[in-house]
Order: C-alpha cells, then structure tokens, then sequence
C-alpha cells in the first residue's frame, strides 16, 4: 500500500498530536511538501550486515519509496542498487570528481589495520582494490554532511569488539566530527534517519548531544522512560524471563542507553523488548557488545539501586495514616452530629413539655 | 458591599487540592520529561512526591464529597444537570463575546451552568486518572486495569492525556476567576470568604 501525501501529513500530525513529545514528523511533512531539489545522497557501507539498511527499508512512515522520491536522491548504495561493476562505482569517483553537494551515509564501521585491506569497494584503473577507508577519507572531505548510521558506524560495534583484528574505527576517528551526525543503535532506527535527512535537507545540521547524537532522539534514558519502572522503584525484579517485572537483574542495559524506544517502540509502534519479555540490550549505549566487559545478560554493575537515601515514611504509609484521619474526621463528625440534633430534639420535647 | 459566600472547610480543602494539583503536575512533569524538567532532584524522589500528593488529594476529595453531600447539602449547586444546558450556552455566548463588550452578566445561582459542568466533570475525570495512578503505582494489584489498557505504556499514556486535560482546565478555571467584579474579587473571596455582592 502506497501512502499519499495527505495521508502521510494525516498520520504525522496524528502521530505527532498522540505522542505529544515531538513535532519532527510534522517538519518531516514540511519537506515532502516543499518539494524542491531532492537532496542526493551517497550511502556506502563498511563492516556491517546491512542490517541498519534493511531496517530503513521497512519504514512505513512515510514508506522508502517516498524518500527516495521525495526527499532524497540515492545515488549510490551497495544493496538496493541495480547497477553493477563500473557502472555503480562510477558513481563514486563522479562524485568526488564534481561540484555537486550531497549527504554521505556511512554504515558499518572503518577497519584502519594494515591500511584498510580487510574492507573494499571497487578498483582503480590500476586494479588495485581501493579501501573502504580511502573511500569514507575522501567522500567524507566532499561531502556537506556525514551520517554514522548505526552502532558500528558511531561506537565501533561489533566488528569493534576484542580482539578486534580488523582495527575497526568509529566513521569519527577517520573525519572531521563536526560534519558527522551519529545515529547510533542495532539496526538504526528508519524515523531518525528520515527525521535527520529531512532536517538536513530544510534546515541543516541539528540539535546535537555531546556525543554528536540529535537531541530530539537521544535526549532520553530508555529507563527514564520505562514502562516497567514502577518495578524498578519498589525493588521488584524479575527473576526469569517469564516475568512482567523490571529485568534490571537480568541485564537490562535501559539505564545506560540513550534512545526513544519507550516512547516510539519498535515496528510501527507495535511493540518493543520490554514489553516483550527482553531486557534492554543497550544496542545504542557506546558500551554495546562487551566493551565495558558487560555482555547482554550480565547485570550492569554501575546502575543506581532504586529508591531514596534516608527515607523512613513510605507513600502508603503515609496515605494510609491521612486516609484514617480522613476517615475517623468524617465519623467524629457524623457521630457529632446526630448526637447533637439528638440531644436538640430531648431539648424540644423537654421545653414543649414544660 | 461584601457578602459572605464562602465557608471555611471548603476554602480549606479548596486551597489544599489546588497545591496537590499543582504538585501533582509539576512531579508528573518530571517523571514524564526527566531531562528537561528535572525540578525534584532524581525520578525516584519525584515519584515519591507524586504518591504523597496523590494520597492527600484522594483523601481531600473523600472530605470534600462528604462535606457537600451530608454536611452542607449545596451538591445541587454544583452538579450540572440537562436542565442547565440553555443556560450554559447563554454562558458561552457572554464569555466569548459579550464580556468584551461589556455586557450585564447573565444571572444564575450559587454557581453558573459552566462551573457546574467543571466541576461535575472533574471528579468523574478523576476516576480514570485515580485508577491509572493507581495502575502505575501498584502495577500487580491493580493488573486488571493494566490488561485494560493493554500495558504499562498505554497506562502512561492515558494518564498523561488526562493531565493535559486537568491542566488545560486549571488554567481556564484561573482566567474565569479574574471575571469577578475586579481581577481578583473571586481570588480574594476564595481566601477570605467574602466577595462583593452580586
């Protein structure tokens, strides 16, 4: 099923209005509407398992189709392209050549040992395989902004992870940070990376953290935001997988991980882990995969234990005690009161017998 | 010339559910945007808040019912029934144009059709908030209502709808209140009974 344009400006102002959190979708819909140049983007991937790309490919809102065609201009991605051999990595060397300005997407990490053996796109007229490495080097020099979609492309990820024999590097550690963009996560999710093209596309580079993420997605602790935090707060964890508890103990990794999962969740707002029955993975937390020695069931060691130092009432303790004095208030003056007209009543009949 | 309208108990327990409301918001708030609106020092001490306040708030609401229904009997003054439906659209017509031309107010009892409506929906409101406080608050007792909503995250949701709606309320309750004889006429006469005499 194909949106329209009405339709997605529908959705987007009802998604918008329902969230109440954030009016990017409604920025997202001013730059369908706008409808000027589409924007061309070049999207090479590294070291990744086109996982960040599959999960672009499944956004519904709007739908891929409707960012090729409307905001964007792909120029190049190793997957989804038709092309092959010279004809696609033409494409990169045009580029480089041109004048023309466009959005590098970078997906998957940079393996820096040896020179950059490990990871290759294409020949040059030599037939030397040139590296993934010279490629991000040079297109990320050209390019007016650079994405790191996903964790690999922004932490190291997994192709990071010890021993690390490929020596593979954060898209940061090989260019100039202040053009790189970091939309971290296992895959990344499609409305950020729609969210930041568009805002690139209408009003250039966003709001960022220190870590280089957008604010207006990673501003938030997934715990801060936890459904299952009133869990968390009475100390009431679960012990299996079983359980509709906080999985604070089974390794939930929500109160290090900055990402909008509780409120957007996963697959249209379907679902997400917690409400699953899975712990946090942390699978846009910089320490993802083991680097902080805390694998993805392993209890995190840093995390504050919940509650409040020195505190000596508890809450229904305390409405408890009001709820009695309440109670016993309504009753003293009940009973007051009849007593009394009772009383007035003797009074009367006493007077009128007198 | 005054006139003595408002009784002690209820400008009491007036003023107490206001500074809950308040504090509910304002902790709510906080639990609801940790990062931006972080007043209450740590999420656990904003919740902790949050259920004191919550607590002293249904227990006022409890003294509050018993006193308008079995000590001062003035509930009818303030339920809204069918009957108050052509006065309240005579209400409407004064505050959104009339009161700007300086019309005579349009004369009702105790309280006009649009207070009643206020305050009869308020306490019913307040039956939807109670159980999804309560459902977030003792998620386990109270599972009936998560199942309800179909879980926590929708629970959360609804709660925080029904806030935006007590907040929008609140703020119209507080305009409304500056349209007595001078800007603060029905603030003065919350605080000491007396307001001057229609």
């Amino acid at each position: 099923m194909r949106l329209t344009r009405r339709d997605f400006l529908k959705a987007a102002g009802g998604l918008g209005a329902a969230m109440l959190t954030s009016p990017f979708l409604t920025k997202v819909a001013e730059a369908l509407e706008k409808g000027n140049k589409n924007i061309p983007v070049i999207w090479i991937q590294g070291q990744t398992d086109a996982g960040c790309s599959e999960s672009i490919l499944n956004t519904v809102q709007p739908t891929v189709v409707d960012i090729v065609t409307d905001i964007i201009s792909l120029k190049f991605h190793q997957t989804v392209m038709a092309a092959s051999g010279h004809q696609c990595i033409d494409v990169l060397h045009e580029a480089l050549k041109s004048n023309e300005k466009f959005i590098l997407v970078v997906e998957g990490a940079v393996p820096v040992k040896d020179d950059g053996i490990y990871c290759t796109i294409g020949e040059d007229d030599t037939g030397k395989p040139i590296t993934f490495l010279k490629w991000v080097k040079d297109l990320g020099e050209k390019a007016m902004y650079v994405v790191a979609l996903g964790t690999c492309a922004t932490w190291g990820g997994i192709p990071a992870a010890e021993p690390n024999p490929t020596g593979a590097k954060p898209v940061t550690a090989i260019i100039d940070p202040k053009k790189v963009v970091n939309l971290p996560g296992c895959p990344a999710r499609p409305h950020h990376l729609v969210g930041l093209l568009a805002h690139l596309k209408l009003f250039g580079m966003p709001e960022l953290d220190s870590k280089r993420r957008p604010m207006v997605f990673f501003a938030r602790l997934i715990h801060d935001n936890c459904e299952m935090r009133p869990f968390f707060e009475k100390g009431d964890f679960a012990k299996t997988f079983a359980e509709k508890k906080c999985m604070y103990l089974l390794g939930c990794k929500g109160p290090i991980t900055y990402n909008d999962c509780p409120n957007y969740q996963w697959n249209s707002g379907l679902n997400w882990p917690i409400r699953g029955g899975s712990p946090c993975i942390g699978c846009a937390a910089e320490s993802f995969i083991g680097s902080t020695g805390n694998g993805i069931y392993m209890r995190l060691p840093e995390a504050k234990v919940p509650g409040i130092p020195g505190l000596k009432v508890k809450a229904d303790k305390f409405g408890t005690v009001v709820g009695a004095a309440t109670v016993g208030g309504i009753i003293a003056h009940a009973v007051g009161r009849a007593l009394s007209s009772k009383k007035k009543k003797e009074e009367n009949k006493e007077s009128k017998g007198e | 010339m005054k006139e003595y309208r408002h009784p002690l108990f209820p400008r009491l327990t007036h003023w107490l559910h206001a500074f809950c409301m308040i504090m509910l918001i304002l902790t709510g708030l906080h639990i609801h945007w940790p990062e931006w609106i972080p007043m209450f020092g740590s999420i656990s001490m904003a919740r902790y808040m949050h259920f004191i306040f919550a607590w002293l708030i249904i227990w006022c609401y409890a003294a509050r019912g018993y006193y308008y229904f079995f000590v001062s009997k003035k509930y009818r003054d303030i339920i809204f029934r069918i009957g108050d439906i052509p006065g309240f659209l005579t209400l409407m017509k004064y505050y959104l144009y009339g009161i700007f031309t300086h019309a005579p107010k349009p004369k009702f009892g105790k309280y006009n059709p649009g207070q009643k409506l206020a305050y009869s929906i308020w306490p019913i409101v307040f039956v939807p908030q109670f159980l999804t406080g309560f459902a977030l608050y003792e998620p386990e007792m109270f599972s009936v209502v998560v199942d309800w909503f179909s879980g926590l995250g929708y629970v959360r949701f609804w709660h925080f709808i029904l806030t935006i709606f007590y907040s929008i309320s609140l703020m119209a309750h507080l305009y409304l209140g500056t349209t007595g004889a001078t800007i603060f006429d029905y603030y003065i006469g919350m605080i000491t009974g007396y307001e001057e005499a229609k």
